[in-house]
């Protein structure tokens, strides 16, 4: 199974944090600065294994993105990595198909956990 | 306790666990203004039913880079990196003080940060006059991040107390949950 994750956040303090976590355990590592950048990702050749994605960003947020893809019916596991501990949020992210929630700063063991886990899935 | 008050108490409860357990960092002197030197600022608003805001952050760039790679693991390898870390500092203090706001029965949203460089750095008051306070938090070798909070309410807004289910169902920092 191909092991590429698509990092979407709008700082690129947290592509790099998550990217260098990701990449140091054997993963690809694909970036995209919102979530309609995220879209033009998905839409090119490289197949994409995981979204870790922040909630609050321009043009396209993280729960947006979810219920974007899970209208399409082709989602990736997602994973959001965010500030954001609203449960009414959660819950959304959940409804339109999310497989969890990170909130930042986040432990980089834990992010590799969850990719391993949510890719062997 | 007065609203205000409550309000500052709240954030500035939400610094120290930032930097925690790697670095001790403590409240220190409470001034008007940050120092007048080089240094960058990031700003923050947020806003709700109940109350709005801005949260800001300020600090020298050698300090901001030791705090920036207490949190992100990172060294900012240029002054673009350490102003977006800066601003990413303030996006995940806001958060922490959202979730504290969260347990207090009160939600807010957040915009995005802005980041600005330069000397004697100051920042305007919002609509409403408001008397301003800017913390010091210092760790043990004396780096300072300096913080200050404008907020104002909602008309015969009052904090309620906490809000047990709130806080129940709101995730911690650094937790992960899967579904």
């Amino acid at each position: 199974m191909g092991r590429t994750v698509l990092v979407v956040d709008d700082s690129a303090t947290i592509r790099l944090q998550a990217g260098r976590a990701l990449s140091k355990a054997g993963f690809r590592v694909v970036e995209a600065v919102d979530g309609l950048d995220a879209l033009e990702k998905l839409a090119g050749t490289e197949e994409i294994a995981l979204i870790v994605c922040d909630v609050n960003m321009p043009r396209m947020n993280g729960v947006e993105l979810v219920e974007a893809l899970a209208a399409r019916g082709s989602m990736p596991p997602m994973v959001m990595l965010t500030t954001e501990g609203h449960p009414h949020l959660i819950q959304r992210a959940k409804a339109g198909g999310a497989r969890g929630w990170m909130i930042k700063p986040f432990k980089p063991e834990l992010l590799v956990a969850a990719a391993n886990k949510l890719i062997a899935a | 306790m007065e609203d205000t008050s409550l309000a500052e108490s709240l954030l500035l409860a939400a610094v120290p666990p930032l930097f925690a357990p790697t670095r001790d960092v403590v409240a220190g002197e409470r001034t008007y203004a940050p120092p007048t030197e080089d240094g960058l600022a990031a700003s923050i608003g947020f806003g709700g039913a109940d109350m709005n805001g801005a949260l800001t952050i300020f600090g020298v760039p050698a300090s901001l880079r030791v705090f920036a790679s207490v949190v992100f693991d990172l060294e900012a390898e240029d002054d673009a990196l350490l102003a977006d870390m800066v601003g990413e500092l303030a996006n995940m203090l806001l958060g922490r003080y959202r979730n504290a706001l969260l347990r207090e029965g009160v939600e807010v949203l957040s915009a995005t940060p802005v980041t600005t460089r330069g000397k004697d750095l100051r920042v305007g008051h919002g609509r409403r006059k408001a008397q301003r306070s800017w913390y010091a938090f210092r760790d043990e070798s004396g780096h300072a991040l300096w913080i200050t909070l404008d907020v104002a309410f909602r008309e015969g807004f009052v904090f309620g107390g906490p809000d047990q289910d709130a806080a129940s169902l709101a995730p911690q920092e650094d937790e992960l949950v899967l579904f």
